[in-house]
């Protein structure tokens, strides 16, 4: 294990290096923030507040926090696996006593560090302390971080099996950027799960998109949340992450032989 | 048997290509295509090696030198074959392989890019687990026969190509690996650092008595280094021996440079060229034009050299001569002639 945190710790200072990046990275998000709010004030002036389910505020608060969380996730890991295929570099990896999954998560989880201290943070801190958005400071952030972390992981895993996949098909650029537009969208990223139709509603109640934007959001802000509801929330995230981890692993196992046999 | 540090009894690796077809429909078709072939990347290799040889593994590009060593590293999976890299079976257990051996790919780096290198060490040290004081001695070893600590403080993109290089090499060495594949570290090299290059192969062998698997196609590394070469094509083993074997095989070509008279034209000497290799056709082997200048290249048992000459001497006049033995490159270049025959 030690091995893998020495790695994340190569590659986070190698991030490090290009600084511009980063500063660029994150004022990006910023500027996305800023769009939500025109945005949604322009969508509630011409809807009026009595014809949604969440006011003004919430669903701000709701959109900036899915943009924190989705800039803390933005890792590439997808398109890192396809370059690594396309370049051979691959088998500088697999020459080394590494196991290839692992490698990747600690390689990205990298940047999921300097994510944090550059977009998720300074967007909780503004939403909190300067606009002073309706977030409760309490138990519910220690669930929150929680929520997040296993959200992450989920995230990761399914990443992981889009980026595996180009063993397969060489590109994976379609797949890549519709993972990114299907999660955004059906985990509540764009447009607030409770503002969605009833129907679909339920639909994606049992689908695992929830988890991963959805989940951590309810978890900060919903006020009526019990203890009970915070456990029941990180329980059906573990479920979901059990699932996907098996999922990859076997993938990966399928891809791993496939590579073996056929080359890069 | 147990000093067999790789031991590899007919090896096999065909790869599956979709055979494409030319132009815009043509692509269009090998969407729905299911049309493959079999390209013999490897074809029955089998090869034993000691521990602590230097083995030069030639061949011409595409002969499946890169196959054989990504089933040597356990990135690839043969199809056939029994391999066994220090008694372990690479595709099947490659972490544990992966310990016991260095990689290094000519074009690639195993190095953190943007890193000063003493980081990429220290990381390495991590992954391969080393402890403390082996590698201490290592760094000082390397201190000792190459004196790189001054590099240690840049990043590797700072670096030449030539110093990167000598740090990959270093790195592979760095957890005391029983075997080290090198595929062609001196690609793109000048003189100069090649010769470090070879200097630090050879030191580092001598002293750790590590296995070394050469890839190369600059046959002054060969001579400088290997005293065994492994000459494959077409996914074949050609010639497994002694190179000074090959070349006391080789021994009976010799190379006559042959100068004419400067006002001499052109066509004159082509036409003399094919006449030359008509008439001779058993013994002389190749005929080069350079300027006033005839190279050829004949077997020296059973002609002798005074007969071409006067042949030459015929049409032209011949005005010096000098002769030299065949050298190593022309030594690989006829086997491989050979074996395309």
């Amino acid at each position: 294990m030690k091995k893998y945190i020495y790695i994340a710790k190569g590659f986070l200072l190698e991030r490090m290096v290009y600084r511009f990046s980063l500063f660029f990275n994150a004022l990006e998000k910023y500027l996305y923030v800023l769009l939500i709010f025109f945005l949604w004030k322009a969508i509630y002036r011409s809807l009026g507040q009595e014809s949604l389910s969440m006011d003004f505020k919430s669903t701000f608060t709701y959109l900036s926090l899915a943009t924190a969380i989705f800039g803390l996730f933005q890792t590439w890991v997808d398109w890192d696996i396809s370059q690594l295929m396309l370049s051979g570099d691959l088998s500088i990896i697999l020459t080394k006593p590494l196991d290839f999954q692992v490698y990747m998560f600690f390689k990205r989880v990298s940047w999921v560090v300097l994510n944090l201290l550059t977009i998720t943070l300074p967007i909780l801190i503004i939403l909190k302390f300067i606009l002073k958005m309706p977030i409760n400071l309490g138990i519910n952030f220690i669930f929150f971080f929680l929520s997040v972390i296993i959200s992450y992981l989920i995230y990761f895993n399914i990443d992981f099996i889009v980026g595996v996949t180009a063993f397969f098909t060489e590109t994976i650029w379609g797949l890549s950027v519709t993972k990114d537009a299907v999660i955004l969208f059906l985990s509540g990223g764009i447009v607030p799960i409770p503002l969605f139709p009833e129907n679909l509603r339920r639909i994606l109640e049992i689908l695992p998109f929830k988890t991963i934007y959805h989940m951590p959001i309810e978890v900060l802000i919903n006020r009526s949340f019990t203890i009970f509801d915070y456990l029941n929330s990180l329980i059906i995230q573990i479920f979901w992450l059990l699932v996907f981890l098996t999922l990859s692993r076997i993938y990966y196992k399928l891809t791993e032989r496939f590579i073996r046999i056929n080359g890069g | 048997m147990v000093d067999k540090v790789i031991r590899i009894n007919n090896l096999r690796k065909y790869f599956k290509v979709l055979k494409r077809r030319e132009g815009f429909w043509g692509t269009v078709k090998d969407l729905f295509s299911s049309d493959y072939f079999y390209v013999k990347a490897v074809d029955g290799i089998s090869m034993e090696i000691s521990e602590g040889e230097i083995v030069g593994f030639l061949g011409p590009n595409g002969a499946g030198k890169s196959t054989t060593i990504k089933i040597m590293t356990g990135v690839l999976e043969p199809d056939s074959g029994e391999i066994y890299i220090n008694g372990v079976i690479p595709y099947k257990d490659r972490i544990r392989n992966a310990k016991n051996i260095g990689v290094v790919f000519g074009q690639r780096t195993q190095l953190w890019w943007s890193l000063p290198l003493i980081e990429s060490f220290k990381i390495l040290k991590e992954i391969y687990e080393i402890d403390e004081k082996t590698f201490k001695e290592n760094l000082e070893l390397f201190e000792e026969i190459i004196g790189i600590e001054t590099l240690y403080k840049k990043p590797i993109r700072q670096m030449s190509l030539g110093q990167r290089v000598l740090c990959d090499i270093l790195a592979s060495f760095l957890h005391n690996p029983k075997v080290v594949f090198l595929d062609e570290p001196t690609i793109g090299l000048d003189i100069l650092i090649k010769d470090k290059v070879r200097k630090l192969i050879k030191e580092l062998n001598k002293m750790k008595k590590t296995t070394i698997l050469l890839a190369t196609h600059d046959m002054n590394d060969v001579e400088a280094l290997c005293p065994r070469i492994i000459v494959i094509d077409k996914g074949k083993i050609i010639y497994d021996g002694l190179l000074e074997d090959l070349k006391e095989r080789f021994k009976a070509y010799r190379k006559a440079k042959i100068r004419v008279g400067d006002d001499v034209d052109e066509l004159k000497l082509v036409n003399l060229r094919s006449l030359l290799l008509g008439n001779f056709n058993d013994v002389i082997s190749d005929c080069e034009i350079k300027a006033s200048f005839l190279n050829i290249s004949f077997k020296k048992q059973e002609i002798n050299l005074l007969e071409i000459l006067k042949f030459i001497n015929n049409f032209v006049p011949v005005e010096d001569i000098h002769t030299e033995d065949i050298q190593t490159e022309e030594v690989i270049k006829l086997i491989y002639e050979e074996s395309r025959k």
